[in-house]
């Protein structure tokens, strides 16, 4: 890990301009070889660790940096890794149980129920599983602590698939080796918009994903230990559809957006109303 | 809170004393910091850091500051590498990264208009978005910033046809402790141009909040290819040749031999001359330095250790390695325009050997990415750094060989030649040592005092900071009276980035004497098309002196220079054109003091300006063209003269001479080896005319003309200093 960490660090920043949170906020300790240097400086015992927790969370996981690098250094792993190290993991919320009958089993995340409009719109049974915290995704930042939970979580949802589209529970689910399926890939919304898809991750098929904004902020750590920072990237993503509705695929997107004043369309919404 | 957290927010809402953001404003890219982070030293910390959002608010921080006494140190990107924006304890630090609008774009001027801490490829990406671009691209475009491209005077890999940053530069808002002023073409009526004071200044004089810089189309079609040559002296001369002969091309980069072999530029070379113990023995140790650099994870510390601790043997070496360089040329813009330059250019490239577009291409496309190599070597305790200076031709082999044995002493060095202008041209040192913060200081120590010795500037485009300051001020010496007058009057608290660029200027020295030799022309420096001239001759005098000579001026004033020169404005239509290059002038008190000794400096502003204002000039020197070197001209029908000269400007097109005349006509002079090209090209595709140039000035009888040439076709182009580019016919 050190040798990542002084080879981020002593970079000349060749990746700063792809990090939205460096970008959007302003904050020149918010570049990835300024977080990698501070996380060096506590890792040899010359700052405390509590500024390393800090630093280490200045990310939303969205892996431009990585992407960009020469070297492909890993920078979100390494920051993961690092909060591992510096910090207590957050309590998991508790993952609840499945109601209802059906192999497929809808995440639902974001408050809201739609496993019966699913149900109807696929002609099968699917049930659902409510959560509050994204089925603990904070605790993947703790690899011993998440061990637990994961065995839960796949022991939950044994001999089922699950059905998600939010970027942060699909990240656990992947992480429990629990069979996915991601809601958009199942049939594809009748919309002709914009869409907003953060990181690549949360494509809408058979749309284009609209290029400006990098992320939103509703992701990663940068969300649950900086939300005013977070904020300020969901205002970014936001100012890119002044005028217009948005499809955003992701749940945590979507409620980013939101909160930032987008008008947003939820393709749940989208793809239950289709007609194919 | 602290008492001063509280004062600056009144003033910034956003600020911060927390430790993560003090510490990450204590450092920059100046690689020593680097170099001592890396060893384990923690810089000393900024008191605040803050953000401030619009030009108001940053004015209200600056009054407070002067008022308060509390130095500050604005911070763009952080991406100088002399220690220039590093904050300190005592200090402010201004982050501008949340002043990062685009403020206007206006395509069909081609204009455009960016807050400072707008990041370099974002502005590019929005840019490209709409058709356009600055294409100034600097190496460091993916960590710089607007605003410290005019602070630090930028220059960009395609300089050689789009100018330096300060040449894109139409004017700028900056704040000062007393105020905001505007420069270049916002300048009030009757005022001096601060503008050339403020690009360059670092932050010692105010904080530039806006910057309205020219843009032009993206470019339609680029040419570029790889030329071997059997040493450097041919390559100069083909570099040289293709300036003076105003072929313009986007990039021109010349690799030193051990670059050239290292860099695995001549890659089939590399394989036919590798025979022979020195060669191998070069190769290996070089190869393991230069090019496992990149393999992260299999260099160890020890390897990279050992082969910087003999820098003299590595050095030893590389020259057993051979001679041959590599050029990359290549031209970019209009595709008639770029094939009458690449045609115009073949025989002066003939000397070298032509290896195709690849090495052009491939160095295209890797341009931004070199920085990537240094990390990894400050990673294993050694330390990388670069250094840039320029010259004239005549004075470059001198300097090349006086830095590089400098640097040799300590480091393994190589180098590159680029920035190139028909003056001269920019050096490119690049090093690599094993050792502490002493060996690092001893080189550049010894480095700079090489560069001032060999008689070039100590900064092309990398700035001042603290690494140069004592060197720059040397080099400017009695000159540095211009800048701190206006110091005085612009950061009379003295606030602002203290402890940076200059020192105090030098006691005692009565500078140059007068001009010894009889004017109008005092000396013809016929290889860097450069004359010294006495700037209160008449015009007619200077010119018969050098058509004695066989030159003409290639800037023509319409008054005597010292006038002239003193009433140039930048106007909102373009500035390629530098029309002097070198200037001696006395004070009042009888001390003199000459400046330029490179075609560009980035030694803090360029002081002529204000020289001009402040003290008497007695010796200029002017860029001047041989008598015979082929020109054309044109004329142009046009309902829009001035749209269409800003069009033809834009798109690559650089003529000695426009010339309105009445209402709707542009009469276009072309000077250099493409310029019949050029305008067969603005016949059949423009509509234009040819038109009889302008005839030449009297040779003096006794003179034989020139061959080749086309006597009785030469035409100045007149150039009056209050519209820059154009003048009224």
């Amino acid at each position: 890990m050190a040798d990542g960490l002084e080879t981020c660090a002593y970079c000349p920043q060749l990746c700063r301009h792809v990090c939205p949170v460096a970008v959007a906020t302003g904050l020149e300790a918010a570049t990835p070889a300024k977080i990698m240097l501070v996380l060096l400086l506590a890792g040899r015992g010359q700052l405390p660790m509590d500024q390393a927790a800090s630093a280490a969370a200045l990310c939303t996981e969205c892996g431009a940096c990585q992407r960009h690098c020469k070297y492909q250094m890993e920078v979100p792993s390494l920051l993961r890794q690092a909060r591992a190290s510096s910090g207590s993991p957050a309590a998991a919320a508790g993952l609840g149980s499945i109601q209802g009958e059906g192999e497929l089993v809808a995440v639902q995340c974001d408050g809201r129920g739609w496993a019966a409009g699913l149900s109807a719109r696929l002609g099968e049974p699917v049930a659902a599983l409510t959560t509050t915290d994204h089925l603990g995704a904070a605790l993947l930042d703790h690899p011993a602590a998440a061990a637990a939970h994961l065995a839960a979580v796949q022991a939950l949802l044994r001999g089922r698939r699950a059905i998600t589209g939010c970027s942060s529970c699909r990240s656990v689910l992947e992480a429990a080796s629990v069979d996915l399926s991601w809601l958009g890939d199942l049939a594809p919304p009748q919309w002709d918009g914009p869409i907003f898809a953060c990181h690549g991750q949360a494509e809408i098929p058979g749309s284009a994903i609209h290029p400006a904004p990098a992320c939103c902020g509703g992701h990663g750590p940068l969300a649950r230990v900086h939300p005013d920072l977070a904020a300020e990237l969901s205002r970014e993503a936001a100012a890119a559809f002044p005028d217009e509705p948005v499809a955003v695929a992701d749940a945590a997107c979507r409620a980013a957006l939101r909160g930032a004043g987008a008008q947003v369309l939820d393709p749940i919404d989208l793809l239950l109303s289709s007609s194919d | 809170m602290s008492k001063l957290l509280s004062e600056v927010r009144r003033r910034v809402p956003r600020a911060s004393a927390d430790p993560l953001h003090l510490l990450a404003a204590s450092k920059d890219l100046w690689p020593r910091d680097t170099l001592s982070f890396s060893q384990g030293h923690i810089p000393r910390p900024p008191e605040v850091v803050c953000w401030p959002e619009s030009h108001e608010q940053v004015l209200e921080l600056l009054r407070w500051a002067a008022q308060a006494g509390v130095p500050l140190v604005p911070y763009g990107a952080g991406s100088g590498v002399c220690g220039g924006a590093t904050g300190h304890p005592g200090t402010i630090v201004v982050d501008l990264k949340r002043m990062r609008r685009l403020l206007g774009v206006d395509r069909a001027r081609q204009v455009a208009s960016a807050e400072p801490g707008l990041l370099g490829q974002i502005l590019e990406d929005r840019l490209e978005g709409m058709g356009m671009a600055t294409r100034h691209s600097p190496s460091s475009i993916w960590c710089s910033s607007v605003g410290g491209w005019a602070a630090a005077r930028s220059a960009g890999q395609l300089s050689s046809l789009y100018g330096k940053f300060e040449d894109m530069v139409l004017g700028m808002r900056v704040a000062t402790t007393e105020g905001t002023r505007l420069t270049g073409m916002h300048t009030a009526a009757g005022q001096e141009d601060l503008g050339p004071l403020f690009m360059g200044s670092e932050g010692t004089l105010g904080i530039i909040t806006q910057v309205d810089f020219r843009t032009v189309p993206l470019p339609a079609h680029r040419a570029l290819r790889g030329y071997a040559f059997s040493a450097l002296e041919p390559a100069w001369e083909a570099m040289r040749a293709i300036m003076q002969a105003e072929l313009w091309p986007a990039a021109m980069r010349l690799y030193c031999p051990v670059d050239t072999r290292i860099g695995g530029k001549l890659s089939s070379e590399k394989r036919a001359s590798s025979r022979g113990l020195t060669s191998q023995l070069g190769k290996a140790a070089l190869g393991r330095l230069f090019s496992a650099v990149e393999r992260v994870d299999a260099l160890r510390h020890r390897e990279l250790s050992a082969v910087l601790a003999l820098p003299r043997l590595l050095n030893r070496l590389a020259a057993g390695l051979g001679e041959q360089v590599m050029l990359i040329v290549g031209w970019e813009g209009e595709p008639d325009i770029v094939r009458a330059q690449v045609d115009a250019a073949a025989p002066l490239l003939s000397s070298g050997r032509d290896l195709g577009a690849d090495p052009g291409e491939h160095w295209y496309s890797h341009r931004h990415a070199v920085s990537y190599k240094l990390s990894p070597i400050f990673a294993r305790g050694a330390f990388a750094d670069t250094m840039e200076v320029a010259t004239t031709w005549s004075r470059l082999p001198g300097l090349y060989d006086a830095v590089r044995a400098a640097l040799a002493r300590h480091t393994a060095v190589m180098a590159h030649f680029s920035h190139a202008y028909p003056e001269g041209c920019s050096i490119y040192f690049s090093f690599a040592g094993a050792g502490d913060l002493d060996r690092y200081d001893a080189t550049w120590a010894d480095a700079l005092e090489a560069a001032r010795r060999a008689g070039g500037t100590v900064t092309h485009h990398h700035g001042v900071g603290q690494l140069k300051a004592a060197a720059a001020t040397r080099e400017l010496g009695n000159a540095l009276r211009v800048y701190h007058e206006r110091k005085r009057a612009l950061d009379p608290a003295g606030v602002m980035n203290p402890g940076r660029l200059f020192g105090a200027p030098p006691a005692g020295q009565r500078g140059p004497p007068p001009p010894s030799s009889a004017g109008p022309l005092f000396r013809l420096q016929a290889h860097d098309l450069l004359a010294e001239v006495d700037p209160q001759a008449s015009v007619t005098d200077l010119e018969q002196s050098l058509a004695s000579q066989g030159y003409a001026l290639r800037v023509r004033p319409d008054r005597p220079l010292a006038d002239w020169l003193r009433a140039w404005r930048v106007e909102a239509f373009d500035r390629h054109e530098v029309p002097f290059f070198g200037l001696q002038a006395r004070f009042p008190d009888g001390r003199s003091t000459r400046l330029g000794v490179a075609p560009r400096s980035a030694a803090g502003p360029d002081l002529r300006w204000g020289l001009l204002r402040d003290a008497r000039a007695e010796l200029v020197e002017v860029p001047v063209v041989p008598l015979d070197a082929p020109r054309a001209a044109v004329q142009l029908s046009t309902t829009d003269p001035w749209g269409e000269a800003r069009g033809l400007l834009r798109r690559g097109l650089r003529p000695a001479g426009l010339q309105l005349q009445g209402i709707s006509k542009l009469r276009l002079t072309l000077t250099g080896a493409a310029a019949p090209g050029l305008a067969r090209w603005l016949t059949e595709r423009h509509g234009a005319e040819p038109t009889p140039a302008e005839a030449p000035p009297a040779r003096t009888p006794g003179l034989q003309a020139r061959a080749g040439g086309s006597a009785g076709a030469t035409a100045h182009h007149r150039l009056s200093p209050s519209t820059s580019e154009v003048q009224h016919g």
